[in-house]
């Protein structure tokens, strides 16, 4: 990439030269970006183009899987999250995630946010049950839950479900929130609440979000990486990328002329 | 966010705990099957020499084999095999191919699974009552009838589950042939059933091999070589049940001797069957 | 689209050749089906008419009473339903833990390339016949238990009061608890083998969310995988309850074959399914086979029950959470 982009602020993770195979296949091909604090970037891109992947080795939740191989940097703060060795918890601590389909917890609503709470503080129940209303009023969800915090999360519905997620990753306090596809089970209205959730978001963390939806990443970026078949094919203010691209590969993207 | 690092600390210390105890937990079952195996082998190929093929059972103090038990273990297994393979296989083609989801159906599997893991000790009292009681006298073919009743719902189960795989479009093409449905089932769907239903038989095979219980009060026992199914009866499992529980070393060791070869083949069997499953999936 | 949604049957009634063979075919079948169907029925006809005798005539005291003798033909089943119970207790409180254990190794901890070969030898267990498994007990077990096993806990556990009264006696090496450990080993493959499909089927993104927050792997299974797949893993239990209870060689060879009730689980006692495989050759007289019939009536019962329940769970576990 000759052409540079102006960042407004320092990248809190930072993707230098990042290769990735899955056995024989290489599935990210010399990938370089970075990921600013309090900013959303978007990575957009057809089907098997490598978003997904490059979003699951931010928090090596990848590792999960045998048989797959990175070289390459993320730095986060400047320090190199794939030389962790060992035990992951504390990097996944920092680095939360949303999934495409909602995933609460078999407990209540309550538990599912105290959970994880209690996995990195000693608080006492007043302290969870605080901690607890502040993480769902965050996630705007509050309202609508508090007066069934016991009952199952299961129960809610799926925009319901998948802010309780939300809730549940900004709990902890993470500094980055990685989030796939969050509304692609969604249905608009569900979306919509999203969309503004990851607005007030942004004030706090850096957000990255892997979408197919191409309003979606207007409406919600500052920045966006294109992707496809591997490679990061452009990386600019959602602004330039989707009002002047300045590759053909993205134009056709964006025009819906493929993907 | 302040983590407070005894937390953490803690935690994994927690998991590795229990998760060494998952360990634990595996490396004990798989130290009982080697202990098991071991032991069989130590004991068992000692004990294991042509007079165990070919000479029967001695009594108490002299020598022997086990000839005659291994002859009636194989007797009344096969028998038992003859007579469940084809009340198995055509009870599972009425379940997948005719009854389906038909509320008669639902009652033929439910049976079906109940005599599956019904204790096989009661199916030898069933026999017992029903075969050797009638007849005045322990019988071969009651042994037969009871390792039968024990096959039959291995084989029923395979049966259905393997048919139940074939896909409707094929039975459709061959009836829009011409095929009757009769000629449908065994010309296609049993022959794409085929290795599925050989490897319920195999199973049901190792399962019938290795039983002890419902043999006890049907074939019984015979010190003598005999082929007449109509005489009480010696399998290699119920004599070595008779020679493991008694007080002499010679027949102890040709209970270890039996056990060796029984669970031999019982094992052979399943990895058979494994084998053949696993063939069949690609 | 007519053809396909008729039955196949009479979509065939249209074609000529071989007809004939279809009905018969199909009676053949229905026959083979019907013959299953009568081999229960006959049982279960078989095991209540001939414990009449014997419940009619000994009332609620067959279940109540622990008084067993053939000589005075008085039958009092307490002792070996007792003894099954107990055994299978043991059985599950030891092979229960274990069995998901070793789910939990098998699915999330074992390296991928042991994880085949580690599960067949897993299963192999529940392929190696219940006489090889009391002929184990008698000669590997109880000599070990006798010498190294029993005399630690009638010492360590014997003087503790209400539990020490579990653990008194002479180290036998055989008895209720021998046999209910042998029992735990031998349910383990099949809790095990459901375990393994059950926290499987627990869908992938609901790990990866818990691991995404940084939960240990053993929370991720204490919170997440057991309780997604508790209805399945309680299905699989009950499954190896069933055949604890009615397992029979394994249990003779090492309980020692006392028909009586002691405290201590260091003693012999015996089983419903051992006395049956003890006396029931032996049985003289219309009463004492009468009463062992009956025994078989209970034990077919309770097995029933708890299988019906395990069939209950896993039915129900298979049905998928909404997402």
């Amino acid at each position: 990439m000759t052409h540079t982009v102006t960042l407004t602020k320092p990248a809190k993770v930072e993707v230098r030269n990042l290769n990735f195979y899955y056995g024989e296949s290489q599935a990210l091909k010399d990938v370089s970006i970075p990921f600013q604090d309090r900013t959303v970037t978007a990575l957009i891109g057809p089907s098997g183009c490598g978003k997904s992947t490059l979003l699951r080795a931010l928090n090596r939740i990848c590792d999960l899987y045998a048989g797959h191989r990175a070289t390459g940097e993320i730095l986060l703060d400047g320090h190199n999250i794939l030389e962790e060795k060992g035990d992951l918890s504390l990097l996944r601590a920092r680095v939360g995630m949303v999934f495409q389909k909602p995933t609460p917890f078999p407990m209540s609503i309550f538990e599912n946010i105290a959970f994880p709470l209690r996995m990195y503080r000693k608080l006492s129940r007043a302290e969870i049950e605080e901690e607890v209303e502040s993480a769902l009023r965050k996630a705007a969800l509050w309202e609508e839950v508090k007066d069934k915090l016991h009952r199952s999360g299961l129960g809610l519905s799926g925009g319901q479900q998948q802010r309780l997620c939300i809730a549940r990753a900004i709990a902890i306090r993470p500094e980055v929130i990685l989030l796939d596809e969050p509304c692609s089970a969604l249905d608009p209205i569900s979306t919509a609440q999203i969309d503004e959730l990851m607005w007030e978001l942004r004030e706090d963390y850096c957000i990255v979000i892997v979408t197919h939806n191409m309003q979606q990443a207007a409406r919600v970026s500052d920045y966006v990486g294109f992707m496809y078949l591997g490679e990061m094919v452009e990386f600019d203010t959602a602004e330039t990328l989707f009002s002047s691209p300045r590759e053909r590969r993205t134009q056709d993207y964006i025009t819906g002329r493929f993907g | 966010m302040t983590i407070d690092p005894r937390i953490v600390r803690r935690r994994r210390l927690a998991s590795r705990l229990m998760m060494g105890l998952c360990v634990g937990a595996a490396l004990a079952a798989l130290a009982v099957l080697a202990s098991i195996l071991l032991k069989l082998l130590a004991r068992g190929l000692g004990a294991l020499s042509w007079r165990v093929l070919v000479e029967p059972t001695p009594p108490p103090g002299s020598e022997g084999g086990l000839s005659n038990a291994i002859v009636g273990s194989l007797l009344m297994t096969g028998i038992a095999i003859l007579l469940a393979t084809p009340i198995g296989v055509l009870t599972g083609t009425w379940l997948a191919e005719y009854a389906r989801k038909s509320r008669l159906a639902e009652v033929v599997r439910f049976i079906n699974d109940t005599l599956l893991s019904a204790p096989s000790i009661i199916i030898g009292l069933y026999v017992y009552v029903m075969v050797v009681l009638p007849s005045g006298h322990f019988s071969g073919w009651a042994g037969a009838v009871a390792l039968a009743l024990i096959a039959i719902p291995v084989v029923v189960r395979t049966t259905e589950d393997m048919l139940v795989l074939v896909p409707d479009q094929v039975r459709e093409a061959a009836v829009a042939l011409g095929m009757p449905v009769w000629r449908m089932i065994v010309r296609v769907t049993w022959r794409a059933a085929a290795k599925g239903v050989l490897t319920g038989v195999l199973l049901a095979v190792a399962r019938v091999s290795g039983e002890t219980a419902p043999l006890l009060f049907t074939a019984l026992n015979n010190q003598f070589s005999t082929w007449n199914m109509a005489h009480p009866m010696p399998s290699l499992p119920v004599v070595i049940f008779q020679f493991a529980m008694s007080p002499y070393k010679d027949w102890q060791e040709l209970a270890w001797a039996g056990a060796l070869l029984i669970s031999a083949s019982v094992l052979l069997l399943n990895i058979a069957a494994r084998n053949m499953a696993s063939r069949g999936d690609r | 689209m007519d053809v396909i949604e008729r039955p196949l049957d009479t979509a065939a009634k249209r074609v000529p050749s071989g007809l004939g063979l279809d009905a018969p075919f199909r009676w053949l079948t229905r026959g083979a089906a019907l013959l299953v169907v009568a081999a229960l029925g006959a049982m279960l006809a078989v095991l209540v008419i001939w414990s009449w005798p014997a419940l009619s005539r000994f009332g609620p005291a067959f279940i109540v009473s622990g008084h067993w003798n053939p000589v005075t033909e008085v039958f009092g089943a307490s002792a070996p339903i007792a003894g099954t119970l107990i055994t299978s207790a043991i059985a599950m409180a030891v092979g229960a833990p274990m069995a998901v254990g070793i789910a939990i190794f098998l699915n999330e901890l074992c390296p991928y390339r042991l994880r085949g070969p580690l599960g067949v030898a897993i299963e192999l267990l529940a392929a190696v016949p219940s006489i090889i498994y009391g002929m184990w007990g008698l000669f590997v077990v109880a000599p070990l238990f006798a010498n190294h096993v029993y005399p630690v806990l009638i010492t360590w556990l014997g003087p503790l009061p209400v539990v020490g009264q579990l653990f008194q006696g002479p180290p036998f090496g055989i008895g209720m608890l021998t046999a209910g450990l042998i029992l735990a080993v031998m349910v383990l493959p099949f809790i095990a083998s459901v375990s393994r499909q059950v926290l499987a089927s627990v869908p992938a993104v609901l790990r990866e969310a818990a691991y995404g927050l940084g939960a240990t792997k053993w929370e991720v299974a204490r919170h997440v995988l057991i309780p997604h797949a508790r209805r399945g893993l309680i299905g699989g239990m009950m499954l190896g309850l069933g055949r604890a209870l009615g397992e029979t060689m394994a249990v003779t060879f090492v309980i020692g074959n006392a028909h009586r009730i002691s405290a201590s689980l260091l003693q012999p006692g015996t089983t419903i399914s051992a006395t049956l495989a003890n006396e029931f050759t032996e049985a003289s007289g219309d009463i004492y086979l009468s009463s062992l019939v009956a025994l078989g009536l209970i034990l077919s019962g309770v097995t029933f029950l708890v299988l019906l329940g395990a069939r209950y769970m896993l039915a129900r576990a298979d049905r998928k959470m909404p997402t």
